[in-house]
């Protein structure tokens, strides 16, 4: 089958962030090029590791993110380095650059005069100009700078960030749409573009409503983990946890179509909810429905609770573990993870497949990620894709 | 000025409420003309979503709202009414992409499921986003962004190890994950049909981009045979890595130490002479002690001023960040105002509002939102005339007959 972006040429100069931008434009058939330093990409370096043992082929993240890519080493900070790099750029389509060590080295603006089609997309902390365009930034420091960890915890303590480095992954992402965008523009029109992200900034889009709560109320949000309006929340189920929206958001019905439930249910209390003056948002209200609904909880599955809920239009979910997503019944159906090719020490085991099935074109994945022992170090594949 | 890259792009959009809107305006605003599909009789709930202007609710006063559906022109269609429809079809025969979120199923209800579309624009590109996808024994499933969070295992390992998780506080999926997933889907699927001529389905899943963000605690169980646990602040080969208070009320800073030089520039900047043991230089030591350390650090941040340390910090290599508020970050943030994040558009009912620019930037000019968010129904005329020739009589006869509404 083909793909939907056979035959665009990207090149990939990443670290720990960026790789997530390159991975996108590879599932969907792209040709990407990890550009790694004479020491190896630095997610090679990431735990966790096959077997907790360190080494260029066991790092999970780098498995999962590098796949489908090629590889190929230069060493930016010598002439050599850059005329290869330069080389490369005058057949691609796209250059990603980020955390790579070499960064410093790589001048963007040449590789545009020298090829006027190229996009050339910049991933820095804050971006690439202004007061903070020198500062560092990790996964925490960019949620709290971004405005989205203020908003994550309990009242009274310190707030805490969410799982699995979202901030990094959210600059990775806007890149990836900026920069489809201006490669599909190129091809059409022939005009390349100088794009510049910044991860704080891509947090901040992350923010719902604050930014609109506080400029039209007044209101500044802040963390309410625990303090949520009744109906709202986790709550305990036989074999582990769910977490309840009963009251859903915006103007909707789903406080009626929860109450319906639980009276067919023939819980006892139940009728509360369906009352004309019950008000999820009144202070005794959670009390109230803890009452009632923790007990009735308690005695089913996340599963049965999750089937009664679809039933019901109820917006409900189980809190899932690892085990429970290996075995999901949808997740099987659709054939959403996939296994990751001979290659590295990662073979053989279940990873994420398609974020979205494309029926034309389907998400493939092609083959591992690119070993350092130089198997995949040619450039020669470049060029032959590129050709 | 260079076009924009989506200029030309028609979007005839179904979505509501938030990733599916949110997913439109990120076309909307990199130039695609999107319609936005409405009805009186059936809202986006979303247009009564607090806040609103003044705190005075009406659909069209929400903030909310307003910033999901930039750049985009409403209309209103009676999708009950077979006149309704036929003529969203002659709107979809000219039309590039489709999009929407409800759950499988209702498309086809309302007369514009893929098979139907596609035989009257075979090059449409038509996403559905449901929240387990089109297909499959859950496929009936209804969430929001913050049960999807539950639901891919992200609120779960989200929070400290001793206490229950606290996800984000949002519905995170909604915002980043499906919204730039969706377009990136979209996009690709354009540039096949701009090659090919050929349009095609996209399903996409809420859940699963979310599941592709999140791959490494599914890989550690299977490879280590280790159940992920919620870690805080706390990250493998980073120590100390916290959040600590400073002076002012609620004020705090996050730090984050990845190596031993680093340490010791933190443990000058902050002049603690407690911090200084010589065990503590290396990172297992420091990975141990992980508790005492950070009890020490939040003794003395809390009565620096946090933006003071940051800038010391940085100054010195360390990665910190003041935790900002949206007061910060649209009134103060110096970096936010250089790159003008913050827009304010002129809006019939709400005037002069806020809304999010795009996180990047094109050397060749602005992209971003380029007009604020329609009034319910505020474009129906316009594109009906435009678009399907309606005269001004034919428009008022069909809203009369409650066709248009």
């Amino acid at each position: 089958m083909p793909q939907a972006l056979d035959g665009i040429r990207v090149l990939e100069l990443s670290g720990l962030c960026g790789a997530y931008t390159g991975k996108l434009f590879a599932d969907l058939g792209a040709a990407v090029t990890l550009v790694e330093p004479p020491s190896g990409s630095p997610m090679r370096n990431k735990p966790p590791f096959v077997g907790d043992v360190a080494g260029p082929e066991n790092s999970l993240p780098f498995a999962y993110f590098a796949a489908n890519k090629n590889g190929i080493v230069l060493d930016l900070e010598t002439d050599a380095g850059r005329e290869a790099l330069a080389d490369l750029a005058a057949e691609a389509h796209l250059v990603i650059l980020s955390d790579h060590p070499a960064a410093a080295s790589v001048d963007l603006d040449e590789l545009r005069l020298a090829n006027p089609r190229l996009v050339c997309t910049r991933i820095t902390p804050y971006g690439s100009e202004g007061p903070y365009a020198t500062y560092s930034g990790d996964d925490l420091t960019l949620m709290a700078m971004g405005g989205l960890l203020t908003m994550a915890g309990f009242p009274g303590q310190a707030p805490v960030v969410a799982y699995g480095e979202q901030g990094l992954l959210a600059g990775d992402q806007f890149a990836a749409v900026a920069s489809l965008a201006a490669v599909i523009r190129a091809e059409r029109t022939g005009e390349g573009e100088m794009i510049d992200v910044s991860i704080q900034e891509a947090i901040v889009m992350a923010l719902e409503n604050a930014a609109q709560t506080y400029q039209l109320e007044g209101k500044v949000r802040n963390r309410t983990a625990g303090t949520r309006r009744a109906g709202t929340g986790i709550f305990q189920a036989k074999d582990g946890d769910i977490y309840l929206l009963a009251g859903g958001i915006g103007d909707t019905a789903m406080w009626g179509n929860f109450a319906q439930w639980m009276v067919a249910e023939g819980v006892q209390g139940a009728e509360l909810f369906a009352a004309d003056d019950w008000d999820d948002q009144d202070p005794k209200a959670r009390d109230l429905f803890e009452r009632v609904f923790l007990p009735f909880a308690a005695g089913k599955t996340k599963t049965e609770l999750y089937k009664a809920a679809r039933e019901w239009r109820v917006p409900m979910a189980p809190m899932s573990t690892a085990p429970d997503l290996l075995q999901d019944r949808q997740l099987q159906f659709r054939n959403f993870f996939v296994t990751a090719p001979a290659g590295n020490a990662a073979a053989g085991i279940l990873f994420p497949g398609a974020p979205y099935k494309l029926a034309g074109t389907p998400w493939t994945l092609r083959c591992a990620a690119p070993r350092f022992d130089g198997a995949d170090h040619q450039t020669s594949q470049f060029k032959e894709s590129a050709s | 000025m260079s076009q924009l890259p989506l200029d030309g792009v028609r979007v005839i959009d179904f979505c509501w409420v938030g990733a599916g809107s949110y997913m439109t305006k990120l076309l909307a605003d990199m130039g695609a003309d999107v319609v936005k599909i409405e009805s009186t009789k059936s809202l986006d709930s979303l247009r009564l979503a607090a806040p609103f202007k003044d705190g005075i609710r009406g659909v069209n006063r929400s903030g909310y709202f307003a910033d999901r559906n930039s750049s985009k022109r409403s209309i209103t269609v009676n999708m009950k009414d077979p006149r309704g429809v036929e003529m969203v079809h002659a709107l979809i025969a000219d039309a590039d992409v489709v999009a929407n979120n409800f759950r499988p199923g209702t498309m086809e209800k309302l007369g514009v499921g893929y098979e139907t579309l596609k035989d009257i624009n075979p090059g449409i590109v038509y996403i559905g986003m449901s929240m387990s996808g089109d297909e499959g024994p859950d496929r009936m499933s209804l969430g929001y962004g913050i049960t999807m969070a539950a639901m891919t295992g992200f609120m779960g390992l989200s929070g400290y190890p001793d206490q229950d998780p606290t996800g984000t506080g949002t519905n995170y999926p909604d915002h980043v994950p499906n919204p730039c997933h969706g377009a990136f889907a979209v996009m690709a699927a354009l540039r096949h049909k701009w090659r090919t001529g050929e349009g095609q389905k996209i399903d996409m899943a809420q859940t699963e981009p979310m599941l592709a963000l999140t791959p490494i605690a599914l890989m550690d169980y299977q490879a280590n045979g280790r159940l992920s646990q919620r870690q805080g602040n706390r990250a493998l080969a980073h120590a100390p890595r916290g959040v600590y208070p400073t002076s002012g009320d609620d004020r705090w800073i996050a730090i984050s130490v990845a190596s031993d030089d680093q340490w010791l520039a933190l443990v000058d900047v902050l002049e603690g002479p407690q911090l200084r043991r010589p065990e503590w230089r290396s990172m297992p030591a420091r990975t141990e002690d992980a508790d005492e350390i950070d009890a020490l650090i939040a003794t003395l941040t809390s009565p620096l001023d946090g933006y003071q340390l940051m800038a010391a910090l940085q100054h010195c290599g360390v990665a910190a960040g003041v935790v900002q508020n949206a007061a910060d970050l649209v009134d103060r943030d110096p970096q936010m105002k250089l790159r003008e994040h913050w827009r304010y558009l002129p809006h019939a009912e709400m005037g002069e509002s806020l809304y999010n620019g795009a996180p990047f930037q094109f050397a060749s000019g602005a992209t971003g939102p380029r007009f604020a968010a329609p009034l319910l129904g505020e474009h129906t005329s316009q594109v009906l005339s435009e678009q399907l020739g309606k005269s001004g009589e034919e428009i008022d006869e069909l809203t009369a007959a409650g066709v248009l509404v």
